[in-house]
């Protein structure tokens, strides 16, 4: 397993801190982590709920049916630690489906599957996340995998409605419509050009 | 980075061409090239081994099946 050091934002002081990109983790690993979120997704879900608030679209997810795929060579797991616990995690596939726009239509991307905050780190979940940044650090580790992969950082994925706008205006992507073969999903993609960019504003800021 | 194992592949001339053709066309090494037909050949003969089958779709939304061996 790859141990790349990163930073994430203390949620209580503002302030960056230590933390651990994590390659490859294991299917033990991934379900491990689950037992701890479930609990947590479930219990905010519950209290949004009770509210009448939004309740944050992913709170079924259960990456023990998710983590089956690592068993194949075109998907892998990578995850964000800090404070000694697992604060996100993202499952990719590289290569198995191709850019959508140009100039690189049918060309091999880095396809992001799943991308999700530990519970204690969303804020509809908890008043005052635990740590801040979860999110863009795995979506920075996505572009540069793509590279890595020799994908000149191209990278797709389908939207929860939630997450729309992360996508779209933390991470520069393209949203190019709703898929009616993925749940009707809005689709985003970054180009060569938008990956370039996002790693230069990511290494200013 | 997990750790890489070296191998020789012995290709005959046409295949070296289609090799070097998706290459280019591809923006990737040979190397890169076969690391992606590896990836989609091991997930194609495990879903068809749990029974699924795959199937090409033209425009005109005309399914084909392919059979992979």
């Amino acid at each position: 397993m790859n141990r790349i050091p990163t930073t994430l934002i203390d949620g209580k002081t503002g302030r960056p801190v230590k933390a651990l990109l994590l390659d490859n983790l294991t299917v033990a690993e991934i379900n491990e982590v689950e037992k701890q979120w479930v609990i947590h997704r479930r219990e905010g879900a519950t209290r949004l709920h009770k509210l009448g608030l939004a309740v944050p679209e992913h709170w079924r997810w259960d990456w023990t049916e998710k983590s089956e795929k690592l068993k194949l060579l075109a998907y892998r797991s990578l995850g964000i630690k800090c404070g000694n616990t697992l604060q996100g995690l993202m499952m990719i596939s590289t290569g198995v489906r191709t850019a959508r726009m140009e100039p690189d239509t049918g060309k091999p991307i880095v396809y992001i599957e799943y991308l999700e905050s530990a519970p204690w780190n969303v804020k509809p979940i908890v008043d005052e996340p635990q740590y801040r940044g979860v999110g863009i650090r795995l979506f920075e580790a996505a572009v540069r995998l793509s590279f890595s992969e020799e994908f000149n950082g191209r990278i797709g994925l389908h939207s929860l409605r939630q997450a729309e706008r992360f996508y779209a205006e933390k991470c520069g992507m393209t949203a190019i419509g709703p898929d009616a073969k993925f749940q009707n999903l809005n689709y985003f993609e970054l180009t060569r050009e938008q990956a370039q960019e996002f790693l230069s504003e990511e290494e200013t800021s | 980075m997990a750790q890489k194992r070296t191998m020789t592949l012995n290709l005959t001339e046409v295949e070296m061409k289609v090799l070097e053709d998706l290459s280019e066309q591809k923006e990737l090494s040979k190397t890169a090239v076969l690391r992606q037909a590896l990836r989609l050949y091991q997930l194609v003969d495990v879903r068809i081994a749990n029974g699924e089958k795959l199937f090409f779709e033209d425009d005109e939304k005309k399914q084909s099946e392919l059979m992979v061996l």
